[in-house]
């Protein structure tokens, strides 16, 4: 019912308006109509109320595929923060870390395939996302640990700040590239 | 016929760093202990090594490259390369990321 008030309220108003214009007397206007014309009328409102539901289904169906990734795609930006703050701290617990990377990189590879299969979004590439995010996972988990963490350098912490800002980038990129799908 | 060896089962399920120095299990201990002498023994048996990579909770970079790196090192990339197949179905990433280790000048 919600899908179809608003072609209903059109043709409502359309008769209102038929109705307001036959009796105003400046508006001259047959009393009566050709069994052609009101065929005609009939099948084009037909037409016309088909087509906007049929294309309400599909805006509807596009715009949930599409908010369904983004939101996808915020998790992920999200769980890059466990990666900033460590960066602040100037250390990593190393097999949290380890851990963290390979979990992240599943639900990266759950939102790629996501994507593929997808009706609407499947032209959008990952795969800055993707080279970004082995950068920062190499250039965190390359490093050696000292007792169980990674302690980093002042210079090694700049590094891993433009990597975090680089994949950070990648996934906005991929966010508004969905969302203009 | 292959030969088949996983890291989870073989070697440990939390891999470590790169060197003896930086802790338990690490990439040089897993070359010593478990893939010198797999890929000595499939060259022998002039058949494959399998190495699964997957079951573990995640891996260093610097693991996998110090154990492959050191494997090329001791053969070479092409025969390393040749007589080779990981599995990653967890990870497909990293069978390209290793090939680039294996591939990659001595230090």
């Amino acid at each position: 019912m919600k899908k179809a008030l608003i072609p209903i309220t059109s043709l409502v108003i359309g008769i209102l308006l038929g109705v307001f214009f036959s009796n105003y007397s400046y508006f001259k206007l047959d009393n009566t109509i050709e069994l052609t014309d009101a065929a005609g009328l009939i099948i084009t409102t037909g037409i016309g109320l088909y087509i906007a539901m049929t294309l309400q289904d599909r805006q509807s169906i596009n715009r949930k595929e599409k908010d369904f990734i983004i939101d996808e795609l915020h998790d992920l930006l999200k769980d890059i923060n466990y990666i900033s703050s460590c960066n602040e701290k100037g250390k990593f617990p190393f097999q949290e870390t380890i851990s963290f990377f390979k979990t992240t990189n599943l639900r990266r590879l759950s939102i790629a395939n996501l994507i593929k299969i997808s009706t609407f979004c499947n032209k959008i590439k990952m795969s800055e996302v993707r080279i970004s995010f082995m950068e920062l996972r190499t250039q965190v988990t390359g490093l050696s640990p000292t007792d169980t963490e990674i302690i980093i350098t002042v210079a090694q912490k700049q590094i891993i700040t433009k990597r975090i800002q680089r994949l950070t980038i990648a996934l906005y990129t991929a966010i508004l590239d969905t969302n203009k799908a | 016929m292959e030969h088949k060896i996983s890291v989870a089962e073989d070697f440990t399920s939390k891999p470590g760093a790169r060197y003896y120095s930086d802790g338990p299990k690490s990439g040089q201990a897993f070359y010593d202990e478990v893939l010198k002498a797999a890929f000595e023994k499939t060259l022998n048996d002039k058949v494959k090594l399998i190495v699964d990579l997957d079951g573990t909770e995640g891996y260093a970079t610097s693991f996998l490259d110090e154990a492959f790196r050191r494997l090329s090192d001791e053969y070479d990339p092409d025969t390393v390369w040749n007589n080779l197949r990981l599995i990653s179905e967890d990870e497909p990433d990293w069978i390209d990321e290793i090939k680039g280790y294996i591939y990659k000048t001595k230090k």
